[in-house]
């Protein structure tokens, strides 16, 4: 027995790293920039010129991508042509990393390619330069406008076009009058000229020394333990230190990261919110079976009798309303004095008069009070499953032979009933169980936002909305391994309540 | 078992009687109009406040939130306050205006122009402790600001500009800004809020860094790497200066937060203004207690607000069509309805080579039916705005007439574009480029908008009549802004929300902010830009406000836009606080003003 506890315990490794591998995977392949989301949408703020708008947005980002930990590469190693370099996660925004890729695809030359991309850059803070007036104005915002379509594009035919443009305004003369008289020529963009013939050279270089041969030899790159999914799992530093705000621990010591939303530990917005989900569920739980298992054991006695089917209809007709009309039907009608009704609180767990120092048996009535609607809702419609289940296999198990010897035994009813039946009636109830476990802490969702109970099905829900990974991780991963121990359980459930069930290696 | 099949019975029916009971409302509400009112929360000198959202954070350099600075308003105290109804800045914790000294000044080895604000704080201004709040403070937070590791990206460009505070050494009551430029909202700015150094940093951490310091470029690697910069940065940013140790100097205390749940705040015993209160313009705390509780379903707030469990809430535009007619609701509630600073608009890619003819675009503006779209999807709670300027603001150009719905005009200036229907399939076509093309564009919105989802297809029967094809697109949120910036749309809807001060036209209206900025829609040219440009640095307001003029008339001419509405706040106070008024300002009215009236809602018998 002890030896499969521990079988099993050891396939909880390799499956808790499959599912780990999965949810990272996924959040890297969702759309949208996770970083320019943050920045509510990458505005930019602030006087100043536009350099230096440029250059503190640029500031901003980074450190924005920095804090969210995104500054490194994604996982262990990547397996990319020989073409690809392993340094471009450190390119800072998405869309120019995704155009250099492209075009070292196409052209299998990362070093010509990386050249172009400085000489991009160059060219552009070149142009921030451009003394201001109205000669220069036109010529400044054509060269603005093409280079940012050239900096999102690998396509040939687009660039030399975007090139040629920005080579006709670059040489463009023009007059300076004064009274109508031409009094000298200038070329006004003449300063950025030599950033702009490096430019195209360097695009040219791009295209000359082009190796497609490249592209189709695999390379292996290692980037070591600095990577985005090694820090969530195991953190960034061995030793424990606390004066650096961007130490992190890893999932495994405990750290669960920090809410991208309002800077919290995971650790501590998790904590909160479970405690609530798990009092809410305990109790629906625990009402479901003391009212579902008496009520399927009655209704096997008494089977195809004209109650029994009285019941089956009303247990149907319960199980057919759906909770969250049921839960806002309540809120609604039962909570306030438009109806007549106003027997109970409209929201929330605790009245606002309420506080720490309130005495403990008026807590625990407001908080009762409180409770009522919330647990209702969610009981109301787990009856009928539970119901069904033990009223089947009850009249399963009634039909055995060895209860019909143990009523000819003329033991007495109630004996037959709780002791023969119910016990041997008891597998689905606990197949039943195992998927109740996991959902303990996964809250939900409806009762909890039509209630305004702040448990983990609301703390999830908005979570999922806000795309904020490191609650949605963690509550991925604490699902998992609920799931894999309550699976656990039940099988050993299973050997306890059945004896023919047995995991040792017993032979014949 | 016989008490379960009770149960189950009672549930059964209980069900059964919520169906029937669904059909028949109102009738059951009212008993007597002319009844007593009597109300649960008679005598009570507390306001109950609905936040929509849990804030993130409390701190007042850190958090970003909306909701958050709702509640950070009673707790903290800045230079300057807002009078609500000019929106004119007051003196508050100082003892008048700044005056402004425009100067020269050394920034990091090169000389520029620059400005000085001059500030001296009230004698009487003090800390709860009794300690008086001097200059320290108010350079305390802007280093909070400055440390690079303290998680306010977002706020820190914002006061890039300030680069020295000098505090007189004799007064350290007398405070002087200094700024590195000319930018015309350096005033706003330059009016900081204080936070109580010794309470924030016990170990004195950021003592001995300066402003200049902090402000440097050159020093920021430096800075990264100092241990007494991330220790403060690990501490302040931490959850005990998030959530739980919020402290200002305001007429309230913050006593608890649940999250998710409730905010308390109770009245400052201890506060240095409530000599002033009733006195001055901006003192006001004369609720006991302010309580905000957070509920995010918008019927079970509605419903909470019925049961009388909350004394204000802003409701949605179909909650109020229900409500303004529920007589029991308005025995106890009273609604005040506030303009909210802010406007939806429908915006036209102006670079689009369908859209770059600005006669086609002023006839769009033509084809939107304004007044069905309020009068049905906003129940009238709106109203039609024109330019990106609020029209209670000095500069808001007044003579500007609106665009009407009219078809005809509509069709008239489309077939002067050159846009006919020449092979009768119903779509106007025109060669552009040596080729046809059909006038069919794409209206982008993001999921989750009712009203963008109800407009585009009014739309759409609407452009059908003169002959545009409208294809109406729904995108997810992330997607749709990453497509905005990327100018990859013909129209798309949205909003913008403006602040109560002076509007800097820049992010949204220059050229220089098509690429990366929020210029989607490619409004400008030279004319415009160094309209803008000026704006920014005129500090003479008449010059400022015809500048102001100007380019409202040119955006309404160019029509980038189609101007929809700034809607109205419906915000529902309970009846027993006298003036209780709504403002345009956010969140659209001050708690700490409510008035309690201890005989609204007694019952006669005890009234006595």
């Amino acid at each position: 027995m002890v030896k499969y506890i521990l079988k099993r315990m050891l396939y909880f490794i390799p499956t808790m790293f499959i599912i780990s591998l999965f949810t990272f995977g996924l959040s890297k392949m969702a759309p949208g920039d996770p970083v320019e989301l943050r920045m509510q949408g990458g505005m930019q703020k602030g006087g100043g010129d536009q350099k230096a708008d440029k250059m503190s947005g640029e500031k901003q980002y980074l450190a924005m991508k920095r804090k969210l930990g995104m500054d490194i590469p994604s996982f262990y190693f990547g397996i990319t042509s020989q073409s690809v370099p392993d340094t471009l996660y450190k390119i800072t925004r998405r869309n120019e990393q995704e155009t250099l890729l492209a075009l070292t695809k196409e052209y299998g030359n990362w070093e010509d390619v990386q050249n172009y991309f400085v000489k991009l850059k160059e060219f552009e803070f070149a142009s921030f330069n451009i003394e201001g007036g109205s000669e220069t104005y036109k010529g400044k915002k054509i060269i603005a406008n093409n280079y940012n379509k050239i900096v999102n594009t690998n396509d040939d035919k687009k660039i030399t076009k975007f090139l040629e443009r920005m080579a006709k305004v670059i040489d463009k003369e023009v007059s300076i009058e004064i009274d109508s008289v031409t009094t000298k020529t200038v070329v006004p963009l003449a300063s950025i000229k030599d950033e702009f013939t490096k430019l195209t050279e360097a695009y040219t270089n791009v295209k000359e020394n082009a190796t497609p041969i490249k592209n189709w030899i695999p390379k292996f790159n290692w980037y070591g333990f600095k990577n985005q999914y090694h820090v969530w799992l195991f953190g960034n530093t061995s030793f424990m230190s606390k004066d650096d705000p961007n130490i992190k621990y890893g999932f495994f010591r405990g750290d669960f990261g920090v809410s991208y939303l309002d800077g919290r530990p995971v650790k501590s917005i998790i904590w909160e919110a479970i405690g609530i989900t798990l009092k809410l569920n305990l109790i629906a739980i625990f009402i479901s079976l003391i009212v579902s298992i008496p009520l399927g054991v009655k209704l096997a006695k008494i089977k195809d009798s004209k109650a029994d089917r009285i019941w089956s209809v009303i247990l149907f007709i319960l199980y057919s309303l759906p909770s969250f009309w049921v839960a806002t039907m309540f809120v609604v009608y039962l909570t306030t004095n438009e109806y007549g009704m106003d027997f109970f609180p409209t929201y929330g767990l605790s009245s606002s008069h309420i506080t720490p120092e309130t005495p403990f048996w008026e807590r625990f009535w407001d908080e009762a009070h409180h409770l009522f609607l919330p647990v209702l809702a969610m009981t109301y419609g787990t009856f009928t499953y539970t119901v069904r289940q033990m009223r089947g296999s009850m009249v399963g198990v009634m039909k055995q032979d060895y209860i019909r010897t143990a009523v000819a035994k003329g033991l007495s009813e109630k004996v037959v009933i709780w002791k023969h039946t119910f016990k041997n009636s008891l597998l689905p109830i606990i197949t039943m169980f195992a998927g109740i476990l996991p959902s303990l802490i996964g809250g939900s969702m409806i009762i909890e936002i039509i209630f305004n109970i702040n448990g983990m099905g609301r703390a999830t829900y908005s979570a999922v909305i806000a795309r904020n990974y490191p609650i949605m991780f963690t509550v991925l991963m604490f699902s998992a391994i609920l799931v894999m121990i309550s699976m656990l359980i039940v099988d050993l459930l299973y050997a306890a309540v059945d004896p023919r069930i047995t995991f040792s290696n017993k032979k014949g | 078992m016989n008490l379960k099949n009770i149960l189950k019975t009672f549930l059964f029916f209980a069900s059964i009687a919520l169906f029937t009971a669904c059909g028949s409302d109102e009738k059951t509400t009212l008993e007597n109009d002319n009844a007593p009112v009597i109300s649960k929360r008679a005598g009570i000198n507390e306001v109950i406040i609905q936040l929509n959202s849990n804030p993130d954070r409390l701190n007042i350099v850190t958090a970003t939130s909306g909701v958050a600075s709702e509640v950070q308003a009673y707790i903290f105290e800045g230079f300057l306050g807002r009078d609500n109804e000019t929106l004119e800045f007051l003196p508050y914790l100082v003892k008048g205006r700044a005056t402004m000294e425009k100067i020269k000044i050394d920034v990091f080895g090169k000389e520029q122009d620059g400005l000085k604000y001059s500030y001296e704080i009230r004698e009487e201004a003090k800390w709860n402790d009794g300690s008086p709040i001097t200059g320290y403070d108010a350079a305390f937070y802007l280093k909070c600001i400055k440390n690079p590791k303290v998680d306010c990206e977002d706020a820190r460009p914002s006061v890039e500009a300030i680069i020295d505070i000098v505090i007189d050494k004799q007064n350290p009551k007398k405070v002087s800004v200094f700024f590195k430029d000319t930018y015309f909202k350096s005033e706003l700015i330059s009016g900081l809020i204080v936070l109580q150094e010794n309470k924030y940093d016990p170990d004195g951490l950021m003592k001995n860094f300066t402003i200049r310091e902090l402000s440097n470029p050159a020093n920021e690697a430096n800075l990264m790497a100092n241990t007494d910069i991330n220790k403060f940065a690990t501490l302040f940013n931490g959850e005990k200066y998030s959530r739980d140790f919020i402290e200002g100097s305001g007429p309230y205390v913050f006593k608890s937060w649940v999250t998710g749940e409730r905010i308390v705040l109770e009245k400052n015993q201890n506060w240095w203004g409530k000599n002033l209160v009733g006195k001055e313009k901006g003192f006001t705390n004369y609720p006991d207690k302010l309580i905000f509780e957070i509920i995010v379903d918008a019927t079970t707030a509605v419903t909470a607000q019925k049961d009388e469990g909350l004394d204000l809430m802003k409701h949605t535009a179909r909650d109020y069509n229900d409500l303004k007619d529920n007589k029991g609701f308005l025995k106890l509630f009273k609604f005040t309805l506030p303009i909210s600073p802010s406007y939806s608009y429908i915006g036209l890619n102006t670079k689009s080579p369908k859209l770059s003819d600005k006669r086609v675009r002023q006839a769009l503006s033509m084809a939107v039916d304004y007044e069905t779209l309020k009068r049905v999807y906003l129940y009238g709670m709106a109203e039609r705005t024109v330019s990106p300027i609020l029209p209670v603001k000095s500069y808001y150009n007044n003579s500007i007439t609106p665009y009407p719905f009219d078809l005809n005009k509509a069709a008239a200036l489309l077939e002067e574009a050159g846009w006919v229907d020449e092979d009768g399939d119903g779509i106007r076509e025109k060669e552009i480029e040596g080729d046809d093309i059909d006038l069919s564009l794409e209206f982008k919105y993001s999921q989750g908008s009712d009203f963008a989802k109800n407009m585009a297809l009014v739309l759409k029967k609407n452009f059908k009549q003169i002959g545009i094809k409208l294809v109406i697109s729904q995108k997810e949120w992330t997607v749709f802004l990453d497509e905005i910036k990327a100018h990859d749309f013909d129209m798309m809807t949205l909003a913008w929300v403006m602040g109560p001060s002076l509007d800097d036209m820049k992010q949204i209206w220059h050229t220089d902010s098509y690429n990366g900025g929020s210029n989607t829609v490619g409004f400008g040219n030279e004319h415009t830009d160094k309209l803008i440009d000026d704006i920014r640095y005129e500090l003479d307001e008449e010059k400022r406000n015809k500048m102001y003029m100007e380019i409202q008339e040119i955006i309404h001419e160019e029509a980038p836009y189609i101007f929809l509405f700034t809607r109205k706040n419906k915000i529902a106070i309970h009846k027993r606080f006298d003036n209780a008024k709504g403002y345009l300002v956010r969140p659209g009215y001050v708690a700490s003003e409510f008035k309690l009236n201890p005989y609204f809602g007694v019952a006669k018998a005890t009234a006595k």
